[in-house]
């Protein structure tokens, strides 16, 4: 967990020495300057320091909710996408950008809040229909959530056949994910969301384990399946939802970095959990600096980062431990 | 001699209404009795153990865990009386067998983070019994079948409780390590632990179940030891096909004969 932990501090330390404009580090960091005589601190805090943090928070929040969604699901394959939330968020982002309900800007609060109230809706609709008698049992759950997810995938190519040049750049440099900001807001946003479902689900930890038993170990051994369930949906949705909305729908963060974690700590949750949000939060942040150092100064979108870096880097993990992955 | 740890009145469940899978059962399962549920597929053998463990409720009749309807029992409770091995052995992500036993004591120690040095304990002594202490270490997704089910034996055991449901704790297992399971099962049984087996493999555990409960069509057909229940006629009317029987001391060899139908069939 140190060594997670460890990961993430390093990848924050020298996030921030990474960037597109020069930073005088002396002057940056004398308190003697006024701020407003002082262009360099006000990168320093208004720019670079609030997108490290928003790269935290969110691959944190991604790799958390695909730690839990995997232990849900039993399956390794599940990502925090998996059961629909960010093809949600996707169409509330395209429906705000499609009609122009703010401005022209991208990122503006508008497809924040569109993309959010979507994930939620989302979120509600695959819970209502996968619901069973006090349960969610993986197998509806997992075609429900896969059906809503292709549906609203299918309403958002309908709206970018017919938004006009413009709009569909937007959307398509939404979808490709972005970690500007320029204040603190949307980092309190996802970390409030942070706190408030990772706290349950590392005390339930240990309940997913007996969950990977099959539901019947688990409800004979005294858990109550069907609340972990909903616990586990529901914790898991809202991060996804708060993540996708803020920085849009960075993918690979939550399918990968909860398996390179169990290849590290083995599978027990009480380990995977944690990790996934610490180690998460680092390999976003890692992505992120690539992202402006690679091609500098271009900046790539962190979506295409993240699988560019990850998917090799995660082969060849495979290919050495590949039979502590597969189940 | 301990008292009864379940009573079973009048059981009636089914799946679908009208059609009981289970049809006014009526059985008491005591202490210290090691007792093995036969029948053929679908008789309800199954799900007669899952009303057991509360895992499903029964349409009509009484279900009593230690003098205390199961239904107002707890299901913490009912966590620790009672250990439950299903027939499909799931294991999802790549657990050590360590690890696996050591969840048989949830029931124990709760909602709790951490493992107590008590359930480490009872996880060695569990892995002991069975034989598998070398195991420790070892992912329970590179097991074989049969040692995957050795595992989750000892994840049974390792709960200590007052009785254990298995359903087909045996059936990938080998000779050898069929007649150790069902011996470890007699020990506890003589322990004072009523354990509860449904078992095909009527001559395996033939000689170290005490009490054999034939079920046909949902209903208890038979009731009573060895020399009682494992009878030729009472067999063939359960199963349908000609059997034989044939005794050695305390073993017996139950297996089909003639050519899979009952004497006097009309052979299509």
């Amino acid at each position: 967990m140190g060594l997670f932990a460890l990961f993430a501090a390093v990848c924050a330390v020298l996030a921030p020495l990474f960037g597109a404009a020069e930073i005088d580090w002396a002057k940056a960091l004398d308190l003697s300057i006024s701020p407003a005589d002082n262009p360099d601190r006000q990168i320093l805090l208004s720019l670079r320091l609030p997108r490290v943090a928003l790269a935290m928070v969110a691959g944190g929040a991604l790799a958390l909710s695909g730690a839990t969604m995997q232990a849900l699901l039993r399956n390794p394959l599940a990502s925090p996408f998996t059961l629909g939330v960010a093809s949600g968020g996707t169409l509330g982002a395209a429906l705000v950008i499609f009609f122009g309900i703010t401005g022209a800007a991208w990122l503006v609060p508008g497809t924040v809040f569109g993309a959010f109230v979507m994930s939620l809706v989302t979120l509600v609709i695959v819970y209502r229909l996968a619901y069973r008698d006090g349960h969610l049992p993986t197998g509806i759950l997992l075609l429900s959530g896969v059906s809503i997810n292709f549906f609203f995938g299918a309403f958002v190519l309908l709206l970018q056949y017919l938004s006009d040049f413009e709009q569909n750049f937007q959307l398509v440099r939404w979808m490709m994910g972005s970690l500007n900001t320029v204040g603190y807001e949307p980092i309190l946003w996802i970390l409030a969301t942070l706190v408030v479902a990772s706290i349950p689900l590392m005390i339930r930890a240990r309940a997913f384990n007996l969950l990977a038993l099959g539901d019947s170990a688990a409800q004979t051994a005294g858990v109550d399946v069907g609340k972990l369930q909903m616990l586990g949906f529901v914790a898991s949705g809202l991060l996804a939802g708060a993540a996708v909305s803020q920085v849009g729908p960075i993918g690979f963060v939550g399918l990968i970095v909860p398996h390179a974690v169990r290849m590290i700590v083995g599978p027990d949750y009480r380990l995977v959990l944690p990790g996934s949000m610490l180690a998460g939060a680092g390999f976003l942040v890692l992505c992120d600096i690539l992202s402006r150092t690679l091609l500098a100064p271009i900046e790539l979108p962190p979506g295409i980062i993240t699988a560019l870096l990850g998917a090799p880097f995660f082969l060849s993990l495979l290919r050495r431990k590949s039979r502590e992955i597969v189940v | 001699m301990s008292g009864s740890v379940y009573e079973i009145r009048n059981l009636t469940y089914g799946y679908v209404p009208g059609n009981p899978v289970i049809n006014r059962v009526t059985l008491d399962i005591r202490g210290g009795e090691f007792c093995a549920v036969i029948g053929p597929n679908g008789s309800g053998k199954s799900t007669l153990l899952r009303l057991m463990t509360g895992l499903i409720k029964p349409q009509s009749g009484v279900i009593n865990l230690k003098g205390r309807p199961l239904g107002s029992t707890g299901e913490r409770e009912i966590a620790r009386s009672v250990s439950y091995l299903p027939q499909e052995d799931e294991v999802h992500f790549p657990f050590t067998a360590g690890e696996v036993v050591l969840l048989g004591r949830w029931p124990h120690s709760g909602g709790a983070f951490f493992d107590s040095s008590e359930d480490h304990d009872a996880a060695l002594r569990a892995m002991e019994r069975v034989g598998i202490t070398d195991w420790s270490g070892r992912l329970v997704t590179e097991l074989s079948g049969g040692e995957r089910a050795r595992v989750l034996l000892a994840k049974a055991v390792a709960t200590e409780p007052e009785c254990m449901l298995l359903d087909e704790p045996a059936s990938e297992l080998d000779l050898k390590y069929r007649a150790d399971a069902y011996g470890l099962l007699r020990d506890i049984a003589n322990e004072g632990i009523a354990v509860v087996v449904v078992a095909h493999d009527i001559g395996s555990v033939a000689r170290w179940a005490d009490r054999f409960v034939l079920i046909s069509d949902g209903r208890v057909l038979a009731d009573g030891n060895s020399g009682a229940v494992l009878d030729r006629a009472i067999l063939e009317q359960a199963y349908g096909v000609e059997v034989k029987v044939i005794s050695d001391g305390m073993d017996r060899a139950v297996f089909p004969a003639g050519n899979g139908r009952l004497k006097g069939e009309s052979q299509r």
